[in-house]
């Protein structure tokens, strides 16, 4: 996320539209273990898994 | 040599230089010397207090100074105790008594400060496994408290109970074990919650709800209890949580609800097992200010009336301004730079305001923060909006940063 140079804001908004687009939540929890594109799509898809 | 764990401070630091180049040496504004709940001496000048959130203006009331010096000369100076120790006086369950009275609710405790009361109780009531889903806005306590918990933190967008209504189904059965949390009044903006909307999704879904009426008490409702009665939903709020800092002129926490679980969460709650309890002094004269906000309802008509006159005056200057009236009166501002610039320029005509820089802010701008208090004047508010009305006309504005 930081190779995006977004600040916590756009990371906010980005994870908003992106929970809206597959209908899950993202806990705030597993944010700091989101470091790339890649942790973030894993964490999707593991989410989107589980229901 | 810097040694690592500093090095994350390098940022800070560095904004700091850039907000001292404004001129003034620290941001860390010094009150040296108190003179009512609405006038100070800032840097040798005699200043109006346009941030300080005492709504009420009750830190000068006689009866609670004299409360406060009664306790303390019979009960010493502080308890040197947790509640669950030896920190539990009289007093202390004298309030909870009252505090349970005044909402009309069968429980209530008493907590160090407002922050522990949001710590305390978030963190017990939920834990691994359990959701909590928070306004957006929420404030820091409420994040902390979260996170403290270790359950999932999940944050709805602010005050928007479609989006929390989506955020309930998506935990599916987990929404019967998940707490809500809002708050009355937002303390940056000064808007309410949509608590009659909010309240209605989280009974469909079986969730609890906590609101925390921190900026609200003494503020909203018929009886200054907050938005839960303002709304007439108070029966459909769990738990009330607040503080003793702002309309009680003192410092403390609480939180009121009628489960008869209450009782039993104090022996859970870590933040109200280890930390001292609050002095016998501050919990005489939080007494007595509460007795006050019961007698005395025309403090809070006051309070609204300060509220709309600075609320119409900034308007008419053409100031971007919060969504609602309330006495929380924020001006959005262009720029971080501009913000510290103007704040400079008001303390320097002696007008104190909080300065609120990102990421304080709800949506990353920066903001004048300025709160109203029933010790206001109608002169010094005008005087407050004439200070204002002065840094905009051209030529009196405040210049670049060098």
């Amino acid at each position: 996320v930081a190779d995006l140079d977004f600040d916590s804001l756009k990371v906010m908004k980005l994870l908003e539209e992106l929970e809206d687009r597959f209908d899950i939540s993202v806990p705030l929890n597993l944010l700091p273990s989101i470091r790339t594109v890649e942790d973030l799509a894993l964490q999707l898809q593991r989410i989107i898994d589980e229901e | 040599v810097t040694v690592a764990i500093f090095d994350k401070f390098k940022q800070l630091a560095a904004t700091r230089r850039t907000l001292a180049q404004c001129g003034l040496a620290s941001v860390n504004v010094v009150m040296e010397k108190l003179l009512s709940p609405t006038e100070a001496i800032v840097n040798g000048r005699r200043t109006i207090l346009a941030g300080t959130n005492n709504y009420l203006g009750l830190t000068f009331d006689p009866g609670c100074i004299d409360a406060a010096c009664r306790a303390l000369h019979e009960s010493g100076t502080g308890t040197t105790g947790s509640r669950a120790a030896n920190g539990t006086y009289s007093g202390h369950v004298a309030l909870e008594k009252e505090l349970a009275d005044f909402f009309d609710c069968r429980h209530a405790i008493v907590f160090s400060t407002g922050y522990v009361a949001n710590l305390g109780m978030i963190a017990t009531l939920v834990g691994p496994g359990d959701a909590v889903v928070i306004d957006a806005d929420c404030h820091a306590s409420i994040y902390d408290g979260c996170t403290l918990s270790r359950a999932d933190i999940i944050r709805f967008r602010h005050n928007d109970p479609a989006d929390l209504d989506k955020r309930l189904r998506r935990l599916g059965d987990r929404a019967a074990n998940t707490l809500v949390i809002v708050e009355g009044l937002y303390s940056m903006l000064g808007d309410r919650a949509p608590l009659s909307a909010i309240s209605a999704v989280k009974a469909r879904y079986g969730a609890y709800l906590l609101v925390d009426e921190a900026h609200s008490l003494g503020v909203l409702g018929d009886h200054g209890r907050g938005l839960a009665e303002e709304t007439g939903v108070a029966h459909e709020v769990d738990f009330i949580v607040g503080t003793f800092s702002k309309s009680l002129g003192a410092i403390g926490g609480y939180c009121a609800s009628n489960h008869p679980e209450l009782d039993l969460i104090r022996f859970a709650n870590r933040p109200y097992l280890f930390t001292a309890s609050p002095s016998p002094s501050v919990i005489a004269s939080t007494r007595q200010a509460l007795a006050t906000l019961r007698a005395r309802p025309e403090l809070r008509l006051r309070l609204w009336e300060n509220a709309h006159h600075l609320y119409h005056r900034l308007q008419d200057l053409g100031l971007t301004l919060g969504p609602e009236i309330s006495p929380i009166v924020a001006i959005r501002m262009n720029s971080p730079e501009e913000t510290v610039r103007q704040w400079c320029a008001l303390l320097e005509r002696g007008v104190y305001v909080n300065l609120v820089l990102p990421p304080a802010t709800p949506d990353g701008g920066a903001l004048l923060r300025c709160s109203m208090s029933a010790g206001h004047t109608p002169e010094q508010v005008d005087q407050i909006a004439d200070v204002f009305a002065a840094l905009q006309e051209p030529g009196n504005a405040p210049g670049p940063m060098v």
